[in-house]
């Protein structure tokens, strides 16, 4: 299996307080990661990181044999095809979704790609019916339930058909049926052979066998 | 095992398998856009949020307490206002500059920025009087310089929940105070919600977006909407505890040491008006 993330000692500082210490982590093409920890270990600051929003104050970060570095990202079109190869779920959904529909939610991705008029309704409609929710189609993502908008934030960063799934706390503020769902998506998104990272301190509840843990802990360091 | 089952319980069969498109790579090229308002937007926005957050830290002032810098810097721009002769700003500037020399140079250019635009904004409107021979003209900008400078002082050395508590000692309405707090509390919490929606938009602009100001305007849309959550929700929770209206800012005053020093400032700043306007 090829690399696709390589931290290399990686430490993040803001405003001289440490948020992630000489982190080295390595995630091969179909892993599943569980990312663990107490709240405010540096969970969603890691997220940021390998999303590129922040960079490391020291150490590397390599993106399937790339390093990422602010000038790469400086340049258009390798920040454009960086994000296309990772899908970030936020925590809050609210947060991620802005477009006036869940139809126009799923496509702006596709949009974006320059895909026809048909292929970008090929590819939305198959995600609304991979996740049940052709019912949304039309509705505002602003006034659906807290488990439906989790489902729209979902397919909308599917449809970017990223290389990488990282998902943040994705079982925050669901209900029983929704929480139940998300783990069952994870678990099938995996099995499929997709690349998932996932951020959450409930390790009890991802249960499946083939799972890779990685533990943060309050020193912002990783537990080996 | 039991995983599983649960899995096709919950899932319906016609949906149990991934679209094709998704198991496979799209080797996707992206094209090259003009998007750099998203980065620049969102550069604005989080450099005057962390500014915001940053506020109370920068206020280190422990001896001078926040009604006396309010007091104090409206007596100043009061003299400032008054003054009729060139020799009171002067010994004001004197005073300001010796005092910004002795800053680091974020907090100085954190002061001299908004100063300097009041300035230049105030020097263009008197500029055709000076040009037509109105000398005195130039007071205006000098004085416009001092008082947005006190302000500013004001502003860097004192927290704005101290500062609107201060406000209480002057016997302001306390339910100014409380829409005063509670500004700044949204401006804060709706500050983040559209950095984060445009950190989500920068992250799915992967390729050419004809409607960025339609996503603009979304994200806008998005930002009014959680206003208004926001602002029911601080009602009814306002109401569930007993809110009747008044809103009480609690002010405990005690003789301290402290205040005839604060009072020998003001009676000093006093006293170099009167001498600097000749009416000693």
């Amino acid at each position: 299996m090829n690399t696709l993330v390589e931290l290399s000692s990686v430490s993040y500082k803001y405003d001289n307080i440490i948020a992630l210490e000489n982190i080295s982590l390595t995630i091969k093409e179909g892993e599943l990661i569980l990312l663990t920890g107490p709240n405010g270990c540096g969970k969603s600051t890691l997220f940021k990181l390998l999303n590129g929003l922040v960079f490391p104050s020291s150490g590397k970060y390599f993106f399937a044999g790339q390093e990422i570095t602010p000038k790469l990202l400086k340049d258009n079109l390798s920040a454009k095809k960086f994000h296309q190869q990772i899908g970030y779920v936020f925590q809050n959904p609210d947060l991620q979704l802005f477009n006036p529909t869940v139809y126009d939610e799923i496509a702006f991705g596709p949009r974006q790609m320059q895909f026809d008029e048909d292929k970008i309704r090929e590819r939305t409609d198959s995600l609304l019916c991979f996740l049940h929710i052709e019912h949304l189609r039309d509705r505002v993502p602003y006034h659906l339930s807290g488990g439906e908008k989790k489902k729209v934030s979902i397919a909308a960063v599917l449809a970017l058909n990223p290389d990488i799934i990282m998902m943040d706390e994705p079982l925050n503020g669901l209900d029983k049926k929704a929480r139940k769902w998300v783990e069952n998506f994870i678990i099938d998104f995996s099995a499929a052979g997709k690349t998932m990272l996932i951020a959450s301190h409930e390790e009890e509840i991802f249960t499946m066998q083939n799972r890779r843990t990685v533990q943060l802990d309050e020193n912002h360091q990783l537990v080996l | 095992m039991e995983q599983i089952k649960q899995h096709k319980f919950l899932l319906p069969e016609k949906n149990n398998k991934l679209p094709v498109w998704l198991t496979q790579n799209d080797n996707y090229n992206p094209c090259r856009d003009r998007d750099h308002f998203i980065d620049k937007t969102l550069l604005a926005l989080t450099g005057k949020l962390t500014l915001l957050k940053n506020q109370p830290a920068m206020a280190t002032d422990s001896f001078f307490s926040a009604s006396f810098k309010l007091i104090c810097t409206i007596v100043l721009i009061l003299l400032i206002s008054l003054s009729h002769r060139l020799m009171f700003p002067l010994i004001v500037l004197a005073v300001f500059l010796t005092y910004l020399a002795c800053l680091d140079s974020r907090r100085i250019s954190s002061i001299l920025k908004p100063v300097s635009a009041a300035m230049f904004f105030s020097l263009c409107i008197v500029l055709p009087a000076f040009i037509s021979g109105q000398q005195n003209t130039l007071m205006l900008p000098l004085k416009v310089f001092l008082t947005t400078m006190s302000a500013a002082f004001l502003a860097q050395r004192t927290a704005f929940s101290a500062l609107t508590k201060a406000l209480g000692g002057l016997h302001v309405p306390g339910l100014f105070i409380m829409v005063l707090d509670l500004t700044l509390k949204y401006i804060i919490l709706l500050g983040n919600t559209a950095a984060d929606l445009l950190i989500a938009l920068r992250l799915r602009s992967i390729g050419k977006n004809d409607r960025k100001y339609k996503s603009m305007g979304s994200i806008m849309g998005m930002v009014f909407l959680k206003a208004n959550e926001y602002s029911i929700d601080t009602h009814n929770a306002m109401l569930c505890r007993c809110f009747t209206g008044d809103y009480h800012v609690s002010q405990k005053h005690r003789l301290e040491s402290r205040y005839f020093i604060y009072m020998a400032i003001i009676l000093t700043m006093i006293v170099v008006f009167l001498y600097a306007e000749e009416y000693l």
